[in-house]
């Protein structure tokens, strides 16, 4: 069985996150999304994944090597241009091409799907489709029902038009003419993949579906935060012989801790958390909730952390506050930095957000000196400089510089 | 620079000895050959040129259980098939696989040419002499060699090895003979492996990861016989020596593309996890662990060649700099020829391999006046690692494209991790320095991936590189810590692309470079920090008026920038001290483009090969 992942797409809506890398590669409870779905398939009869990429792809090549790691014989091919999921499939498609496989299945890189449901659509005699229910459906594929099969499928409906909560989670398994025929529709110039299968539908193919309570697609930087805390309930404790835990520490509950981490005296660190290799927390810091911290980090003195998503190479000195955030890579912050988290409303593509709890986020290299205080829902791009004792509320672009007196 | 490889006791020797060519083909590529023992003869195959040349000659080839295979890099004689490796004998009774170099092959020559007027040499090379005096020496031993036991057969190979002058690493197998191969190494590399069935011989430990994990490296001088069942290992006194055989730190996975189309794009993408390992445990806010410097030298010595040469250039700047030693830089293979430099000097020798011959040698040199030496080397358990009194490892992971680019950035830390803790030691360097330091140094592997992936740097390199790829000459000026970074840059240009490129320190341009520059010449220059920048770009002004078209290579906050060159390409703001090895990473890609646009092998430019072993 093969299956062809999609993982070309930046994730333009996670702002500076996804600078150097693209929405796969952004790690969560330990691992890039991209790795968590490739251990899921491992679950599966599929034994050959053909991963297609385009932005940022050196860095998912460079994550994976040769990819013998997994139980899976994987490749990987560059998309030759940015034309949409249908160019993207298409690169895969002529990448296993000759082979016999009757049905081919179909994913994205962003979104994490349990084997379990992966396992059901693989067991369909024809062809199939994962769906899920959403809070927002208008941004994604709305699917309406006759029986258990797809009746048809609107992609991006108008907010009013919305007669279902089911969507499609891009999860498809499809036999051989079905992709013939996208193929052929792809050459006239139609580039989504749900469209052109809609226009089979209504030719009269039919697709059978699997309904799944775990499929998670991350859109908005406050999703990381959901994914980070579903992903970390998976994660049994795991203290490394090669880490330096002080006796006089509290780990508590479903911890990872990582090779070469070092843990100082007097920290509380309460599950389920995940911190990588080669960090180094405390003394006296505090680290609770669901939270990730990647590897080469540094955790200050007195420092409390709940909740959040600490990307890699990130520097938190002394007595700082974080909470329901997500700091992305060598990001810097001296100390006494408050970050106030609360409930919070946002508007982005005209849709409302409410988010139950967001703090700070972050994107790549920013710096943050001594006393910095940011408002619930603060948003920085990459590479902010903000002085000393400087209140932040709202979005700062990439490259602002809040110093005083510049 | 050759890469021998031998193998035994594996039904599918052909096929693994093609495999380890493959990925010893950095080594040398201007032909190969193998040698497997079948039945009661030899089978060789062996073609000029690139790998692919003798792979359809081996398809055929029947399984066998003993072989060795060789991939050349001309010293002496042309590339032709005749001098291809494996050499043999007259009577065809031994084949020999070489790297090094035999010194006193006129002598033996003659010695050969005494006992039989007759002889014959098939080839140009030194190597096939090693063939006819082991051949010899089996007649005059009245050994057998259907019927003579594997050990009759030492004290041949020892009295053979004993003639030999120079350096080699050697692997040599017996006409119907498929339970023995006999080894010897000095001043070259070689690795051994024996997994209780079959056993390796290796140039390098970059070719046996993933048949093995676990290889014995000799000492200088050491040799012996390996079987079947295991392997003896004599010392150069001729003493049976136990050795405990070492795990390889590399896996498969580094020595492969993955991916990548090429090495050099691969190690170029790597450089953030490089900067990460090399630092790891090193750099703290408080003080620089892990270089152990016993005293205070009031001298130091640097000695490398190419691009080791130009990290050394930079760790003297870093270090006159931040501890005010005084530095004196030489290239590896001129060092012997200066004066000693009297008492407590420290000699530094940086290699990627750890097997640069001419390094080796230079280091040699120091420990015979009496200086002690630290070794900057990325293959930790090569001759030099093992040769200096302290040693720092760059941590850098198989580096196979020939021309060096993640190294450079492992040697110019290793460098600065030196020049520091002689800054602290010296009290030049201080805590709330490092302390700075070390903020901007945690943030440097993501400046580099935000470099890396940056679309407006991406388009800005495809429109320099047009300004090359039809011209012949081009030119890179530096001054102040981006001078090394120029030669570096000139460097990697010529060895890729095969344009002329020369870097050269900004002031030196108007004693006599700057008469080249015409209408259209290419000329980067790597912006410099503090007051020598201004300077620099009046150097830029000043070929720009001569019609030359200016690459500017800057930082993010260099606002003098703009009106200085026809193209600025910045790159993210670092450290003062790390940010030439941004800039340097620009200079890589450029060449890469370039190179590639023009057509040329990248990870495997004409004439050269990845360690130098032979001086």
């Amino acid at each position: 069985m093969k299956a062809i992942i999609l993982a070309g797409g930046r994730g333009e809506r996670l702002g500076g996150l996804t600078d150097s890398r693209s929405k796969v590669m952004l790690p969560l409870a330990g691992k890039p999304m991209l790795e968590w779905l490739l251990h899921e398939l491992e679950e599966t009869e599929v034994k050959e994944v053909t991963i297609v990429y385009y932005y940022a792809g050196e860095r998912i090549l460079t994550h994976f090597g040769s990819g013998r790691n997994y139980d899976l014989k994987i490749k990987f091919v560059k998309q030759h241009s940015d034309r949409g999921t249908v160019g993207s499939l298409m690169t895969g498609l002529s990448d296993i091409e000759g082979n016999d496989d009757e049905r081919i299945l179909i994913l994205n890189g962003d979104n994490v799907v349990d084997s379990k449901s992966i396992n059901l659509l693989l067991k369909m005699q024809g062809n199939g489709l994962i769906v899920s229910e959403h809070d927002n459906p208008q941004h994604f594929g709305v699917v309406e029902f006759k029986g258990t099969n797809v009746k048809s499928i609107t992609e991006k409906p108008d907010i009013n038009q919305i007669r279902s909560r089911m969507v499609s989670t891009g999860v498809w398994f499809l036999k051989k003419e079905v992709l013939e025929k996208i193929k052929l529709d792809f050459e006239e110039g139609q580039t989504e993949l749900s469209t052109s299968i809609s226009k089979q539908i209504k030719e009269g193919l039919e697709i059978e579906t699997v309904r799944t309570e775990n499929w998670h697609d991350v859109d908005h930087p406050w999703d990381l935060n959901k994914l980070n805390r579903y992903l970390l309930e998976r994660i049994p404790r795991f203290i490394s012989k090669k880490a330096e835990i002080s006796d006089f520490s509290t780990i508590d509950g479903d911890v990872h801790i990582g090779n070469g981490t070092i843990v100082h005296p007097g920290c509380v660190i309460q599950g389920p958390v995940h911190i990588a290799e080669n960090c180094e927390i405390g003394p006296l810091a505090v680290i609770t909730g669901s939270t990730s911290i990647s590897s080469g980090c540094r955790i200050g003195p007195f420092t409390r952390i709940r909740s959040s998503l600490i990307m890699r190479d990130v520097q938190i000195d002394s007595n700082c506050s974080i909470h329901h955030s997500i700091i992305g890579p060598a990001t810097s912050f001296r100390s006494n930095v408050e970050v106030d988290a609360s409930s919070v409303q946002k508007t982005v593509r005209n849709t409302n957000y409410q988010i139950r709890r967001l703090g700070l986020v972050t994107g790549e290299a920013c710096m943050l000196e001594q006393g910095v205080i940011c408002a619930p829902g603060t948003m920085l791009g990459s590479q902010v400089l903000v002085g000393r004792r400087t209140k932040l509320d709202g979005e700062y672009e990439t490259g602002t510089r809040l110093i005083r007196g510049a | 620079m050759c890469g021998i490889f031998g193998m035994i006791g594996d039904s599918n020797t052909t096929k693994l000895l093609m495999q380890g060519l493959k990925r010893m083909e950095y080594r040398g590529y201007d032909s190969s050959g193998i040698c497997i023992v079948d039945n009661n003869e030899f089978i060789r195959r062996r073609a000029v040129g690139e790998l692919s040349n003798l792979e359809p000659l081996v398809v055929n080839l029947p399984n066998a259980e003993c072989g060795i295979a060789h991939t050349r890099w001309a010293t002496h004689g042309p590339p032709t098939e005749d001098n291809a490796h494996p050499h043999m004998s007259p009577k065809l009774d031994v084949a020999v696989v070489h790297n090094g170099i035999i010194e006193n092959e006129v002598e033996l020559r003659k010695e050969l040419s005494s006992i039989d007027k007759n002889i014959i040499f098939k080839s140009d090379t030194d190597s096939e002499i090693i063939a006819h005096l082991l051949s010899n020496e089996i007649k005059n031993s009245g050994l057998d060699l259907k019927k003579s036991k594997d050990e009759e057969f030492i004290s041949c190979w020892k009295k053979v090895i004993d003639k030999l002058e120079g350096s080699f690493a050697l692997a040599v197998i017996l006409k119907g003979r498929n339970d023995f191969i006999l080894f010897a190494r000095k001043f070259a590399p070689l690795v051994i492996s024996h997994d209780g069935n079959k056993g390796i011989l290796a140039s390098d430990v970059s070719c046996i990861v993933g048949i093995t994990d676990k290889v014995h490296y000799l000492e200088e001088g050491d040799w012996g016989l390996i079987n079947k069942n295991g392997l003896k290992i004599f010392n150069i006194d001729g003493d049976l020596v136990e050795k405990e055989p070492k795990k390889l730190e590399w896996t498969l996975g580094d020595a492969e593309l993955g991916g990548y189309p090429t090495f050099m794009l691969k190690e170029i993408y790597e450089q953030p996890r490089v900067v990460r390992d090399c630092l790891r445990g090193r750099l703290s806010r408080e003080k620089i662990k892990g270089v152990s410097i016993p005293f205070n030298p009031r001298l130091l010595r640097i000695v490398g060649c190419g691009t080791a040469y130009n990290a050394g250039l930079l760790a003297r700047y870093y270090i006159e700099q931040l501890s005010k030693i005084p530095v004196i830089l030489d290239h590896a293979h001129e060092f012997r020829y200066g004066a000693p430099s009297g008492p407590k000097s420290l000699v530094i020798g940086i290699s990627q391999s750890g097997e640069t011959a001419d390094t080796l040698a230079a280091i040699q040199a120091a420990h015979e006046r009496g200086y002690p030496t630290l070794g900057i080397v990325n293959v930790e358990s090569s001759t030099i690692a093992r040769n200096v009194d302290t040693m720092i490892g760059i941590r850098a992971g198989p580096e196979i494209g020939v021309a060096s680019t993640k190294a450079f950035t492992g040697q110019v830390l290793g460098g600065l991790l030196v020049a520091m803790k002689l800054g602290q030691d010296s009290k030049n360097f201080h805590r709330e320095d490092l302390s700075y330091f070390d903020r901007h140094a945690r943030m440097l592997p993501t400046s580099i991936e935000r470099m890396l992936n940056d679309q407006n740097i991406k388009t800005k390199l495809w429109e320099a590189q047009q300004y090359f790829v039809d011209k012949n000459h081009a030119f890179f000026l530096g001054r102040n810590t981006s001078y090394p970074i120029a030669l570096e840059g000139a460097l990697k240009l010529k060895e890729i692309s095969y344009i002329h490129a020369e870097g050269y320190a900004g002031g030196e341009l108007k004693h006599g470079p700057l008469a080249l520059v015409e209408e259209g010449t290419p000329i980067v220059v790597i912006a410099s920090e503090g007051s020598s920048h201004k300077k620099l770009l009046g150097n830029a002004r000043e070929v720009a008026a001569r019609g030359a078209k200016v690459i500017l290579i800057t930082h993010q906050e260099d606002e003098l920038a703009d009106s200085h060159a026809d193209l600025v390409i910045k790159v993210p703001r670092t450290h003062d001290l790390l940010q030439p090895l941004l800039y340097n990473i620009i200079c890589q890609l450029l060449s890469l483009n370039i190179a590639e646009e023009r057509g040329c092998n990248v990870d495997r430019p004409r004439n050269l090969a990845k360690s130098v072993t032979v001086e």
